[in-house]
Parts: C-alpha cells; structure tokens; sequence
C-alpha cells in the first residue's frame, strides 16, 4: 500500500536538498542579471551601433552571443537543474545523500560558465550557436551535469513506492536528453569536428533541441507540477498527459531541422523538422488542456500566489510559443521572416516568456520551503512580474511587428537593404529600452532572493527568533 | 498582492502524487482528436508533397516526388521580371524614374521608347551596347530631343543581370517586346570588348541591327546559331 509523506517527512527531504537547489538558485539569478544586462547592451548597440566604441570587448559580435549563453548555461540550465534536484526529490519522497557531490558539481557548472562567457568576450567564441564556449569549457560543463544527472536518476531510483507524477517522466528525459545531445554535439562540431555541410544539420538539432529537449521539459515538469499542487485539484485531463510526453519525446527532437530549409541539406531533413514542428502541436494542445483548463475557474488565485501567476503566464507564453514555432517553420513563412527579427522575438518568448517564467514560479514556490521562512517583500515579488511581463511581452511584439516588416522589406526587391534595416530601427529602440526593464526586473528577483537567503541565514545564528512554518 | 498571499501559499495541500494516484477515465473531447486528426493529416500530406523520396541527394524538394521520380537538381531560374526591377530600382530608377517616364527635357522615357522596344532602325544590340557601355551627347526619343549622358553597367553588371534589367524594361508600363537573354548580352558584349567610350547616335545608327531572337538560342534549339554570330564580328572591330 502507497503511503503519503507526512509534512514531516516532506521538511527532511526538503533540508537534505537545500544546499546544493540553493547554489544552484543563487548562481542562477546572477546569471539572470548578468544576461539580461548584456541582452540590453547588445539590443543598445544594434541601435546606436558606437555606444562603448572602442572597448573590444564589448563589441556587438561578443556580448551578444555572451548574453545568449549566460541565460540558457547560467541562467536558465543552473535553475533548470536545482528545479530537477528539488522536484525529483520531492516527487520520490526520498531524501538526497551525500549532497557534498552535487554541491561541488553546481561549483563546477557555475564556473565553467564563468570561464565561458569570459572567453566569449575575450573573443575565443567558436561561432555555432549555443556552442560558442571553447572545447575545454564544454568539457567542464558536461562533467559537472554528470554528477547532478546521476544524483537526480538516483534520486528517481530511490522513489518511495507508488505511481510516478508526469513531472518526474519529463524530469527524467530531460537529464537523460541534454547529456547525448551536448556530448553529441561537442563531439562532431567542437572537439572532432565533422567536415562541410553535415555541421549545419548537427548545430541545428543541437540548438533546437537545447530548446526543446532540455528547458522545455523541465519547465513543463515544474508547471505540470505546481498548478495542480496549488490549487489542491487534479490535472483535468491527467490521462491525456500519456498522450503528451510520448509525442512530446517523439516529435520535439526533429524540430530542429526546420530552420535548415533551403540549406545545404537533402530536402527531407528540413521537411522532417517542419512536419516535427507541425506535430509538436498535438504535445503542446494536450499540455495546454491539462494546464491552462486546470486553471479555468481559479484565476483568482493569481491574486495571491506569486508561484501560480508566473507559471500561468509561462503556461500562456509556451501554448502562443510553440503554436507560433509551427506556422514559423511552415516554407513560406520561413522564406520570409528568418533572416528578420521574427526569429529573436521567438527565441526570447521561449527563453524568457516561457521557460524563465515556468521557472521563477517554481523558484517561489521552492525556496520558502528550503529556508523555511516565507517571501519577504510582497511588493517586489509584484514588481518582478509586472516588469518581466511588461518587458518581455514589449520586446516580443516589438520584434515579431518590426521583424515581420523587416521580412517582407528583405524580400520586395524595389526595396533597398538599408532601407530594410532602417525599417525595423525604431522597433529595435523599443526592444532595447524594454530589455533593459527585464534587467530591471532582474535585480529585483535577484535582490529579492539574496535578502531571503541573508535572512535566513541571520536567523539561523540567532534561533530564538525562528519562525516554523 | 494581498498581504496574506504568502501563507495562503505556504499552507500544505494534498499531494500531486497522491490526487493523481487514482486513475480515471477523463472524458476527452472530440474536438480535441479531430484537431489532432487534421494535423497529423496535413503534416503527412506535407511529408508526402516534400521529402524528396527521402533520396540523400535530392536538395529540393518541388523537383522530385514522392517515389522519388523526376530530376531533384538545380532550382528553377529565378524570373528576370523580379530580378530586372532589383537591378532597376538600385542602377536605373534615378534618372530614368520608377516610372520609367524619365525627366522631360532631362533623361528620355523607356515607356513606349523606339530604343527600348526596337522598332524603327532601332535594333535589339544597340540596346544592350547602350547599358553595357553608356552613351552621351544628343539623342532622339519619341520625337523629343535629349543631350545628356549615361554612364556605363558592364563591368558592375553581369550578363544575367543585364538581361534582367532590359527585359524588365521592355515588359513593364504597358511596354511589350521579346525577353533579352543573357546568351545575348554576352555575344554583344564579346563583340565591343574593347570599347571603352560610351555610345553616340550617330555611331550605334552606322551598325546594324540585331534582334535577340537572330542569335544563339540555348539548347539544343538551333545548333547553326553560333556560327552566324562570328560573321557580326567583323563589323565592330572597324
């Protein structure tokens, strides 16, 4: 017979997580607003292109790729794995052991992200996206992913008996997935790289699926998981989630080739990945259902659940993200817009609208429970939000609007190529003024979880004052 | 926010594992499955219409079918109509206007123009001898007289693209005359190779005309053509 943890339980194998999920958070936001801060530079300089001349550093050509790579390495993956750590913990209901090993890996990965970014900007970037780190730095990173992975699929193995909540399926895909894909792909196009044009369809499988295989499951783990845990009611349609991770699983790898229409590939690859992307639809209406008709009804608890309200909005953003992914890779839509803006504005609905909101509300739900003690300050949590949705959802539109005309200008041959990029300027203006809002809204998550863990931690030494939830 | 939102929050709720853990038969609606239906319908059809036979070497698509029948080369040639206004808009279009009406007193007209359309002593080369090596001095279009000059595209434009532009010319605003092709731009240019000034009236009414349909057709259409157009080659050198 199944039995239910007791909150007990549920605080021991909280504490044993602790360190290593907070390591993990704290590097993570750093990141955040370390990116976010290049993003704005980088979006600053595209508009006055000799704003910071003269510093070879912060050329256009390295803090934009740096900015990249800070948000999904630093950012996104560090969060992504404490996520993991915490729910796959939490969802087995068995405690973490020997949390020393993960702890020294988040060290690691952290690091080799540090090391990586520097050397973008020192201009040893290796030119194919998301893989720009040098081969050594690669290398660290994978090493340090195999001793979180392997602490998370023990975790998995060590589950208390019983059935296996969805989550903890695309948990474990995701810390199986990442691993073939990077090694995979650091093997033939960094460290042995393969020769001609058989490079263009490896990098992108790799960056679709780095993506799709990686961020996307974990964030959708951490969704399928908490609106359901919030509201204390069951996923709608929680025999549908079969349906969803398997075509999920199936579809979402050959996406990626999409993007290679026109390119030197054999035709079938590129159709392949934009019949992929045509399916991927099934996974996302299904995924969609359980989340957004979960909530149906309950949209008052947005008010009071900071966690709810930014993964509902990351639930938003993933059903417009990749329902928008699929007409984008249809041939003639691509034909028009994929040298254009389009393709930021998707990329950073994903990254931004979908994966880091999917993953703060999973930050504001996870961290009270790991330091024991609630949310500080009510009105930054509020500001936080109210500037990523502002800032982002102004970047997107700018990009998508300003990318479309830009598409179209690109392709009129009475137009001019100046005249396309003059076009899309003032978009780009605006782009950049609401990405330095999300840098804004940055240092508030940031601030606000540095205050909480100092808190904490002078409560600690001062016990008398503990507050037990 | 609410001031309690915090421990509203905190408050512990069933387990996800523990509400999921009974199974269910959910009601699914139809509409859902016929929403999947069509699109795996439509996304078959695609793969159908555009994976080349899954052949390695077939780079497009649109050339071969499903079987795999058909060439899978090279693309079509791209449609000079769209490449001569490219080339229109960014080397003719200051002077001679978009319009193609010119500056009156300034810069003649293409539209309805006896040079561009070849009528009267008025030949297909001379055309082309114009875009390839300028022209100065005066000039009479449609009756108008005009004394200017036009600076000289060969050596920025290709063939092709000279082509384009005069087929594009010859076919916009009402004008109607045969395609030039690039296999013509390219006799006439070997032709004047050494000329280096551009053209007067005087000088192009002393040569000849050529129409494009008198010389090399590609393929295997007329195979005798090339031999007539040597025999056109001693006139220029003159």
């Amino acid at each position: 017979m199944t039995t239910f943890p007791t909150p007990s339980q549920e605080k021991d194998v909280d504490a044993s997580v602790r360190l290593p999920v907070m390591i993990f958070f704290g590097c993570a936001a750093s990141w955040l607003a370390l990116g976010t801060f290049l993003g704005a530079l980088a979006a600053i300089k595209l508009v006055w292109p000799g704003f910071l001349d003269g510093f070879g550093f912060l050329t256009y050509g390295r803090i934009a790729p740096a900015a990249v790579n800070a948000l999904v390495y630093g950012w996104a993956s560090s969060a992504g794995l404490g996520i993991a750590l915490w729910l796959l913990a939490r969802l087995g209901r068995t405690p973490l052991r020997y949390a020393v090993l993960p702890v020294a890996a988040a060290i690691c990965w952290n690091f080799g992200v540090f090391l990586g970014v520097c050397a973008i900007l020192a201009g040893y970037s290796r030119g194919i996206f998301l893989l720009e780190f040098p081969g050594f730095i690669s290398a660290i990173l994978f090493g340090s992913y195999l001793f979180v992975a392997v602490w998370g699929i023990v975790l998995f193995r060590n589950r208390s008996p019983g059935p296996v909540f969805a989550s903890s399926w695309y948990l474990l895909a995701a810390l199986l997935w990442f691993p073939w894909m990077y090694f995979s792909a650091n093997a033939l196009l960094i460290w042995y790289p393969v020769s001609g044009s058989a490079q263009a369809p490896i990098a992108a499988w790799f960056a679709g699926g780095m993506m799709a295989l990686w961020l996307t499951p974990i964030a959708l783990a951490s969704a399928l998981y908490l609106i359901p845990q919030i509201l204390g009611r069951r996923l709608v349609s929680y025999n549908l989630s079969v349906l969803g991770f398997w075509s999920f699983a199936i579809f979402a790898g050959w996406s990626g080739t999409a993007l290679l229409i026109g390119g030197p590939v054999p035709a079938w690859m590129a159709s392949a990945g934009i019949v992929a992307s045509i399916f991927l639809c099934v996974p996302v209406l299904v995924t969609s259902i359980n989340l957004l008709g979960t909530m149906s009804g309950s949209f008052g608890a947005l008010q009071w659940s900071p966690s709810l309200r930014f993964t509902v909005t990351g639930a938003f953003a993933f059903l417009i993200a990749y329902v928008g992914g699929a007409l984008l890779a249809l041939p003639s839509a691509s034909a028009n817009f994929f040298f254009s803006d389009v393709f930021i504005g998707q990329g950073l609905l994903l990254l931004i609208g979908f994966v880091s909101m999917c993953f703060f509300g999973a930050i504001y739900y996870i961290v009270p429970r790991l330091l024991g003690r609630p949310w500080c300050c009510d009105g930054l949590i509020a500001l936080h939000f109210w500037l990523f949705l502002i800032g982002g959802s102004l970047a997107w539109l700018c990009l998508i609007f300003g990318g479309l005309l830009q598409g179209y200008a690109l392709n009129d041959p009475g137009v001019r190529f100046s005249s396309s990029v003059g076009y899309v300027a003032p978009f780009r203006l605006v782009t950049a003024l609401s990405l330095i809002v999300l840098f804004v809204g940055s240092k508030c998550f940031s601030a606000l979880l540095f205050l909480s863990i100092f808190r904490a931690l002078e409560e600690t030494k001062s016990p008398s004052q503990a507050v037990t939830v | 926010m609410d001031e309690g939102f915090r421990e509203a929050e905190l408050a512990s709720t069933r387990d996800v594992t523990e509400m999921h853990a009974v199974t269910e038969r959910e009601p699914v609606s139809v509409w859902l499955i016929v929403l999947i239906m069509i699109l795996m319908f439509g996304g078959g059809m695609f793969l159908w219409a555009n994976s080349g036979g899954f052949e390695a070497n077939v780079y497009n698509a649109n050339a071969v079918s499903w079987s795999g029948a058909g060439s899978g080369g090279a693309a079509a040639p791209p449609d000079p109509m769209v490449v001569g206004k490219r080339v229109f808009t960014r080397t003719c279009a200051v002077c001679h206007q978009a319009s193609g009406l010119g500056v009156a007193g300034q810069f003649p007209p293409l539209v309805g123009s006896e040079w561009v359309l070849s009528e009267d002593w008025h030949g297909d080369n001379h055309i082309v001898s114009i875009v390839l090596d300028g022209f100065q001095g005066p000039v009479t279009v449609k009756g108008e007289a005009y004394n200017n000059a036009m600076a000289p595209w060969g050596a920025i434009l290709k063939d092709s693209e000279v082509a384009a532009v005069l087929t594009y010319v010859r076919n916009e605003w009402g004008n109607e005359a045969p395609a030039i092709t690039s296999e013509f731009v390219a006799e006439i240019r070997s032709q004047h190779a050494d000329r280096r000034d551009p053209w007067t009236q005087a000088e192009l009414q002393s040569i000849e005309r050529v129409q494009v349909d008198a010389v090399a057709v590609p393929a295997a259409e007329a195979p005798t053509a090339p031999e007539t157009a040597p025999a056109t080659d001693s006139t220029p050198g003159a």
